[in-house]
């Protein structure tokens, strides 16, 4: 069943949501196996950290790096792209897209920092204006 | 432009693992990263096997691989000159070169593969910048086993 934010835009509800991501990652995991790639537990750990954190995001797809560390990657259309692999111990590294307004180019920035850093810098980038960062 | 490299008509595919493909089937920048000790990413040029139509082309790819292609993993196809105009927005030196492997063992000799280089080391964060542009690239997605 699916619920309007504030801004009238349909979202999931966020049990779903954690639902959904368990399922997926019960798939990476069985992927993984088969290509004997070792999930790191920690990285899975920051990852339901970080979106027990944001309750507001939307759902993200989540892809398994071949380091076993899980990436999650946000969108919102062709506008904005945040994706970061959960590296452990509340670090992160990020890739962010953003096209600025009424242009054609494309600012994209990439770092390591702390996940409490990301978040900052979602606020900064203004990514996903439902996130709670 | 070396002689080996492609032509920007050219186009390549790349294997995905089955754990870099997204749940909407679009392949995530990881895949396009380098390995530790590679010092070009392996893709496969389809326009290589001339005279064969593009299902055809594929399934020559799939049947010289010398990797295991997984029923879940995917191939994601890339135009050469679209990806270099992309890329060299970040990455000025990124070439894609004909690397054909020679008959080895039990494997036929493949001369559709091909390699791009000038890539950052794949642990690198422009590793992730380039590895994300470049799946932003990707026009088509294949199944890895047909």
């Amino acid at each position: 069943m699916a619920t309007r934010s504030k801004a009238g835009k349909q979202r999931t509800p966020r049990i779903l949501t954690h639902e959904a991501y368990r399922a997926r990652i019960e798939t990476l995991r069985g992927y993984a196996e088969s290509d004997e790639i070792v999930v790191q537990p920690s990285s899975e750990q920051d990852f339901w950290g970080f979106v027990h954190a944001l309750p507001e995001a939307p759902k993200a797809e989540i892809v398994l790096m071949d380091n076993g560390n899980f990436r999650a990657i946000w969108e919102n259309g062709k506008q904005s792209r945040l994706a970061i692999q959960f590296m452990g111990a509340q670090r992160g590294e990020y890739v962010i897209f953003k096209r600025r307004p009424n242009a054609s180019d494309v600012s994209r920035v990439a770092g390591i920092d702390t996940l409490d850093g990301i978040k900052r810098q979602i606020r900064a980038f203004n990514l996903m204006p439902a996130m709670r960062a | 432009m070396n002689s080996n490299d492609l032509p920007d008509s050219a186009h390549v595919v790349r294997y995905a693992r089955p754990t870099a493909v997204r749940e909407d089937g679009r392949v995530d920048g990881p895949a396009f990263r380098l390995r530790a000790g590679d010092a070009g990413l392996s893709v496969n040029w389809l326009e290589c096997f001339a005279g064969l139509s593009r299902p055809q082309q594929l399934g020559e790819v799939r049947r010289l691989s010398r990797i295991e292609m997984r029923q879940n993993g995917r191939l994601a196809e890339l135009n050469v000159g679209a990806a270099k105009v992309h890329l060299r927005q970040q990455l000025s030196a990124i070439r894609f070169v004909a690397a054909p492997l020679r008959e080895e063992d039990a494997y036929e000799a493949d001369p559709s593969h091909s390699e791009i280089v000038g890539l950052p080391p794949g642990e690198s964060i422009e590793a992730a910048l380039a590895g994300d542009m470049i799946a932003e690239c990707v026009n088509v997605v294949h199944p890895a086993v047909a």
